[in-house]
């Protein structure tokens, strides 16, 4: 891998680390260390204004033939008599490709060159196993055998000690395989109730805190370390659940009824309160379109744009430093099934936005004639780890992407400044 | 019930073998089945008595289906009242979940409860799914039947149960369409798995073998099997190959059902799984392999492959060392504080609120998304936030601060001791014995007294004098011991 990222680490934190103290940010860590001891020393150091990557994970395997729809192949039409998008619904078409037409609430941010449609991106090798598709997309480094995510890989290469708040899932208390590592994080519905027992009595709070963490320093093992990690995430949670929860910005709305869209609310609270957060991941499921292809993906990409372009909004002036990137385990099938649906395929789109983003359609387009396909579907030309790290290249100059993707070949495509 | 455990300064605490089987294999230590274990003699002889689980009287859990009519509606009629609006699909879901979790508190036939939980979430089918819903409670009833039963009934009954067929898609798998949702789930999840090495034409094969099984999904759910929308030809897929000539395949599938169930590369999977539920997230490639080969030896026999687990020397050697899911933990202290559901009307009732306690710790009962059911594993559940939740939560319980009605409440001169004065440290390890089954540690009772501000030696005259806030105080702060969130 290039030497160029190994040299700038040490010196991006000590001026990050000056800028933090002449801010003034330094105090909210003081008070957080002096009660809970050296978990949180690494406070400081987190507490920034920094870029953040937020990863969208569509579960089920998002069909990616129907969000960026490549309108020049007849193989497309001729494999989907119920299920194909004819040419002129499509957004945005170019020669090759176009947007699936539920993408609208995205055409501000379209037009404005701030999203990146990606196609033909996969796994290495096809796996079309939900699980294990997933599995090895997030833990992303086939060579190990332990069980580290890419993103605790990229918050370990960012900081000497990574922080609580460095790394988050949102959206659901159960931690995905690409944060589960030695860094701290935390997966959480929300940022309400993240408290200790009796937390408006700040003085039995106290006592009680106290002897939980006597008790569970003294238990080891899984559940003490569960108990110490969840002292040290009230401490920090009690500090900002103020500020993450005045959301959304006045103007906002996010669609109703929309999981996605509550956890995007909450991430860009987050985000504005300046914690020093910096990957977030959140899930949005629902995109196992074995039937009815036609109207479940027209909801589905309905509900992702306009919750992206709301969160863009919310976000307010922090949007300038925040990139979002849409993963899923694997494409679908070329050809659709006996239900409307499709089954679980290869090759996918993968889809780029905000920060950074040099808009458009990118693709080395393998073709979906017969000999280009692997097993009839659409083949991988880009792996998904090289989009990665064109992400984390331009995002986070200080990171050693080698790190984060031990042994990857990288080949990037151009859609990042 | 003979002598309450409260009757004494200190209640006598299981010997720790026997509290490990009955923490294991149950929901929760309770007073009751305390009892049930020393009346058996011990630990293992309550597993054995609870094997037998028809001859257990169990009135209180089987009452409850009597607060869920609508859990009893014919598929045609589940549907009709969701097409004209007076039900969704959700309510009937959510009726199944508190159905659900209002058995696990309740049941006495606590072994059979677990595996049930245990199966439902391995062949698992989320409540209220459109496609599914109007047989979810069937096809519960039909896990119950078979839970303590082989693996082999178990598959047979649930792989092609019109509830399967519509979650996982196999109910528009025709001949002239195949849908390759089912047959691939069937191999990865519910049987051999990803390491037996079967491959892509082995998954269009097991699709093409389930064509046939109809459910008219969205029309009145009426469930048949189809002939003419069966694929016919010979199959092969693994070790397996059929002719399946005949239009009715039925036959075929049982044949190839059967083979999966007893397939070696199963029989490790299953093994495995049972292991990291009672055992350790862990569990040494020499456990798995005794359980299942014991599997194998006793064609799929669940009881036998659950006695090997509880006899073996890595299960008894791992005393408190899973952590409990919110689940079993909203469970657990439901059971150990001694609150049980009466009833269900309404969003006040207990049966109801359970739900809420669980979901918002992060796992609401059988609403997670994907085929594979809720991770096994303890790791999964120890995140900062769902540890800080159970914090919170298990004194909202001991107090029922959410003001749960329709819920039994035990008065609370009936679970203090019976002998008076005795000592705020005395008071904390009689509660330790009760809910946790084991004596107080110096730091639970150094933290009571703390949040008390009193010392340890403070003298309690009689019950009259613990205050309902020190009596919440206490409770609470055992089962938020390191201790109280495992197993």
């Amino acid at each position: 891998m290039s030497p160029i990222d190994e040299c700038s680490c040490g010196g991006y934190e000590v001026s990050r680390r000056s800028l933090l103290k002449a801010a003034g940010l330094a105090s909210m860590a003081g008070v957080a260390t002096s009660m809970f001891g050296d978990v949180l020393t690494s406070t400081v150091y987190g507490s920034s204004n920094a870029n953040v990557l937020v990863v969208l994970s569509l579960r089920g395997g998002a069909d990616g033939l129907s969000m960026m729809v490549p309108h020049a192949e007849d193989a497309y039409y001729a494999s989907r008599p119920t299920t194909a998008i004819a040419k002129n619904k499509l957004l945005y078409a170019d020669s090759t490709f176009g947007l699936h037409p539920s993408f609208t609430a995205l055409g501000p941010m379209w037009l404005l060159g701030q999203v990146a449609g990606i196609h033909a991106v996969g796994l290495p090798a096809p796996n079309r196993s939900h699980f294990e598709a997933m599995e090895t997309l997030e833990d992303a480094d086939p060579g190990s055998s332990a069980r580290v995510g890419w993103i605790n890989r990229m918050v370990s290469g960012l900081a000497e000690s990574p922080d609580v708040f460095d790394a988050m899932q949102i959206g659901d208390t159960i931690t995905p395989t690409s944060l589960a590592g030695p860094a701290p994080t935390i997966a959480t519905l929300a940022f309400s109730d993240l408290a200790m027992p009796f937390s408006k009595d700040p003085v039995l709070a106290k006592r009680v805190g106290d002897s939980l963490h006597a008790q569970y320093a003294a238990a080891g093992g899984l559940i003490g370390a569960a108990g110490l990690n969840a002292i040290a995430l009230a401490g920090r949670a009690a500090a900002i659940s103020g500020s993450i929860n005045d959301g959304p910005l006045a103007g906002v709305v996010y669609p109703r009824h929309s999981e996605l869209g509550a956890a995007l609310k909450s991430t860009a609270g987050l985000i504005r309160a300046n914690v020093g957060v910096k990957a977030v991941a959140v899930d949005a499921g629902g995109w196992d379109h074995h039937v009815d292809l036609g109207y479940r993906v027209n909801d589905t990409v309905k509900d992702l744009a306009r919750c992206l372009a709301a969160f863009f909004l919310d976000l307010g002036l922090d949007a300038g430093r925040v990139t979002v990137v849409t993963l899923s385990e694997f494409g679908r099938r070329l050809k659709e099934n006996g239900s409307q649906g499709v089954d679980h395929g290869y090759g996918n789109a993968v889809f780029a936005l905000g920060a950074g983003v040099k808009g458009g359609f990118y693709s080395r387009w393998p073709g979906l004639s017969s000999g280009r396909q692997v097993d009839g579907d659409l083949a991988v030309t880009t792996d998904y780890r090289s989009v990665l790290t064109e992400i984390l290249r331009a995002r986070f100059p200080a990171l050693d992407t080698s790190k984060v993707f031990p042994g990857i070949s990288y080949a990037p495509l151009g859609f990042m400044r | 019930m003979s002598t309450r455990m409260s009757a004494a300064v200190k209640p006598v605490v299981l010997p720790s073998k026997w509290q490990h089987t009955a923490n294991r294999f149950s929901y929760g230590v309770s007073e009751s089945l305390a009892a049930d274990v020393r009346a058996k003699g011990s630990g293992d002889n309550w597993l054995k008595w609870q094997f037998n689980w028809t001859k257990v009287s169990d009135t209180r859990a089987q009452g409850v289906i009597a607060w869920y009519p609508r859990l009893k509606d014919s598929p045609s009629a589940a549907w009709s009242r969701v097409k004209s609006q007076e039900r969704s699909a959700w309510d009937y879901g959510f009726d199944f979940a508190c159905y659900s979790m209002a058995r696990k508190i309740l049941g006495r036939r606590q072994v059979h409860e677990v595996m049930v939980d245990f199966w439902s979430n391995l062949l698992y089918i989320p409540m209220g799914e459109d496609r599914s819903f109007p047989w979810r409670y069937s096809y519960d009833a039909m896990i119950r039947l078979r839970a303590l039963s082989s693996y082999r009934s178990l598959l047979r009954g649930t792989i092609v149960h019109p509830a399967m067929s519509g979650w996982l898609n196999n109910s528009s798998n025709t001949k002239s369409g195949i849908n390759e949702n089912l047959g691939r789930e069937l191999l990865e999840l519910y049987t051999v798995g990803r390491p037996s090495g079967y491959d892509e034409d082995d998954v269009k094969n097991s699709a093409r073998l389930l064509t046939g099984f109809s459910v008219r999904v969205f029309e009145d759910f009426a469930a048949s099997y189809s002939t003419k929308d069966h694929y016919r030809g010979r199959v092969r897929i693994l070790g397996f190959t059929h002719a399946n000539s005949s239009s009715d395949g039925r036959a075929a599938v049982n044949a190839y059902l059967d083979y999966l169930a007893r397939h070696p590369s199963t029989a490790r999977r299953i093994a495995r799984r049972l292991c990291v539920r009672f055992v350790s997230d862990t569990p040494s490639s020499s456990l798995v392999s005794a359980v299942a080969k014991t599997y194998l030896k006793s064609d799929t026999d669940i009881r036998a492959t659950l006695w090997t687990i509880a006899r073996h020397p890595e299960f008894i050697a791992a005393q408190r060392k899973k952590v409990r899911t919110p689940v079993e933990d909203v469970v657990n202290s439901a059971r150990v504080l001694g609150m049980g559901p009466t009833g269900s009307s309404n969003e006040e009732s207990f049966a109801e609120k359970v739900i809420w306690m669980c979901n918002n710790m992060g796992q609401n009962p059988y609403t997670w998304p994907r085929p594979d059911g809720f991770p096994e594993t303890s790791s999964t559940w120890t995140s900062p936030a769902r540890v800080l939740r159970s914090w919170d939560m298990h004194y909202n319980l001991a107090g029922n601060w959410w003001g749960s009605k329709e819920v039994t409440l035990p008065a609370k001169e009936d679970q203090l001791p019976t002998m008076w004065p005795c000592t705020l440290g005395q008071l904390v390890d009689h509660q330790s014995r009760m809910l946790v089954g084991r004596t107080a540690s110096l730091p639970l009772r150094a933290a009571v007294a703390a949040a008390l501000n009193l010392p340890e030696t403070h003298v309690v005259t009689s019950a009259a004098k613990v205050t309902d806030w020190g009596w919440v105080v206490i409770r609470g702060a055992v089962l938020n011991t390191p201790e109280g969130m495992l197993r």
